[in-house]
């Protein structure tokens, strides 16, 4: 039985050593961004040890067995698959680089939609609203231009209404605005000044039920039919720096610098849970009882899930990911938790019970000279 | 380990090393395919990174890694299985064929071991990359120790029979 034994230990396998080069680059990332500064690596011990594996990639290519891989891949070229291709199918995800906006498709492939500095999807995804200075340009994933709206000052924080997006609002510096989901200029009208720089949240199933964040720190909820205000909380201790309806509408997330504050449909605060660190940003998961958020402090960078529910909220923050992270989006049935890694270059993907799967090298795949992209978007995926 | 805790990234390297062939190995030899075999190797390793600083050094790091790797592999072979499934039912709608798996290795025993089951050809890795007793095998893979042996002598027959062959 030795025969077997042997082959089975010493057959070479494809891949192996490329795949070996590719994976130690972020697997030393990943230490890197765990140690406290003052443990980070000299600049000539990292020389020494990429050169010792690039040496040790050739080693391996140049043995016999590894002439053997050469020749299997001189003749039989494996390339790697698109980096994209690891997304669940179904739905499309909205990147954002110094390049220009992109929709990433399943199948890896990938459509740059245009300059645009935030962009977001239309509910179905059948549309992406852009922002490039004073404009605000709705495209299709193809990247055709649909419409362009343009403002006297700059705008910013799009956000299409859900259901069937029969309106868009906007900030134009620090007024807020709402116009017809075509863009036609004739319905497009102020709502409120005093706007703070915060992406405004429809209510679920509503076209004219709007929330957004004042500059007084309070949060306001508008009914844009009798242009009446509906709520309107006192001031959030720290002010809201994002907003988040669930899905049913009955509760609103507001992240702050310091807290995840949950805010019921009449404006009433349920609870603030409290964060160990600065957050940067959150996405609330599409049942409304947890939501993923990114903080920082004490030299690290986390990803958090947070229980939100009243049953789960003294439960504590549970860790899910520890790095350089930019850019959060769950999935539709929110299975998955789409991350940027932007210290190993890498999109990944959170799953159950804690799996990890890792989309390398994702700035390759969109350009390199737009930096790394982050995730802006994951529309109807499954 | 000690030194890797400290966040030494030669301590990290040698590590990688020694446990890389071996963990690419195990995911390949389980999943028959070269890219997911990559990403699972590249998540054990992930894992043991950002735990590292709560893994406790008198215990060996190889059979932790092991564990994660046959493990991970067996599930997305099952995973792949169900998907094969479900994608043959729903042909008729589905929008693009899956890409092709990556075309297997020449050598008869390593296509052989594709003919097994997922759990079959854990064994055998456990048993013949990382030299694991029965009873070992039997607590990584959570399985009672007459399963792993009848598994790895049911193996190791069909392996028998295409080398003779």
């Amino acid at each position: 039985m030795s025969t077997v034994r042997d082959r089975i230990r010493e057959q070479p396998l494809p891949g192996e050593a490329e795949a070996a080069v590719r994976t130690w680059p972020v697997v030393e990332a990943a230490l890197a961004e765990r140690q406290p500064a003052g443990h980070r690596r000299r600049t000539p011990l990292r020389l020494a040890i990429v050169t010792a594996l690039l040496g040790l990639a050739l080693a391996i290519t140049l043995s016999p067995a590894g002439a053997w891989i050469g020749d299997r891949f001189d003749s039989e070229p494996h390339p790697s698959p698109p980096a994209f291709a690891a997304l669940p199918k179904g739905g499309s995800v909205l990147a954002i680089s110094r390049s220009g906006a992109y929709a990433i498709s399943p199948n890896g492939s990938t459509q740059r939609l245009g300059s645009f500095s935030q962009a977001g999807w239309s509910p179905h995804g059948k549309h992406v609203v852009g922002v490039n200075g004073r404009r605000l340009i709705a495209v299709t994933p193809t990247g055709t231009v649909k419409w362009t709206l343009a403002e006297p000052r700059r705008v910013s924080h799009p956000a299409w209404s859900t259901d069937e997006g029969f309106a868009l609002a906007y900030l134009e510096r620090s007024s807020l605005r709402v116009v017809a989901g075509d863009g036609d200029p004739v319905t497009n009208r102020r709502v409120r000044g005093g706007a703070a720089a915060v992406t405004p949240a429809w209510l679920p199933h509503s076209d004219r039920v709007l929330t957004y964040a004042t500059t007084r720190g309070t949060i306001e909820t508008v009914d844009l039919t009798t242009r009446t205000t509906l709520w309107r909380t006192g001031a959030i201790a720290a002010r809201p720096r994002s907003l988040a309806w669930s899905r049913n509408g009955r509760r609103l997330v507001a992240l702050t610098s310091r807290s995840v504050v949950v805010v019921d449909a009449r404006g009433r605060v349920l609870r603030t849970v409290p964060l160990p660190g600065a957050a940067r940003e959150l996405a609330l998961h599409p049942n409304g009882t947890k939501a993923a958020v990114r903080v920082t402090g004490g030299g690290e960078m986390r990803v958090l899930e947070l229980r939100l529910d009243a049953g789960g909220a003294g439960a504590g923050p549970r860790e899910m990911f520890q790095g350089d992270v930019e850019g959060l989006a769950w999935s539709q049935n929110g299975r998955r938790l789409l991350i940027g890694w932007r210290g190993a270059g890498q999109w990944l993907l959170l799953g159950p019970g804690d799996r990890i799967r890792p989309l390398h090298d994702v700035s390759r795949e969109l350009g390199t000279a737009g930096g790394f992209p982050r995730v802006a978007g994951w529309c109807c995926a499954g | 380990m000690r030194d890797v805790q400290r966040g030494s990234a030669a301590a990290l390297e040698e590590l990688f090393r020694r446990e890389w062939p071996r963990a690419y190995r195990a995911a390949y030899l389980v999943v028959h395919d070269a890219a997911a075999a990559e990403d699972i190797a590249q998540e054990a390793f992930l894992a043991a990174v950002r735990a590292i600083d709560r893994f406790d050094r008198r215990r060996p790091f190889g059979p932790w890694m092991h564990r994660i790797v046959v493990n991970r592999a067996i599930d997305v072979t099952r995973a792949r299985s169900l998907r094969r499934e479900v994608d043959a039912a729903a042909a008729e709608t589905a929008e693009a064929p899956s890409d092709p798996p990556t075309k297997p290795l020449s050598d008869d025993v390593i296509e052989a071991m594709a003919e097994l089951g997922p759990e079959h050809r854990a064994v055998v890795v456990l048993r013949f990359v990382f030299d694991y007793t029965p009873g070992e095998i039997a607590s990584a893979l959570d399985m009672p120790r007459g399963t792993v042996n009848s598994r790895l002598r049911r193996a190791l027959d069909r392996l028998s029979e295409v080398i003779e062959r």
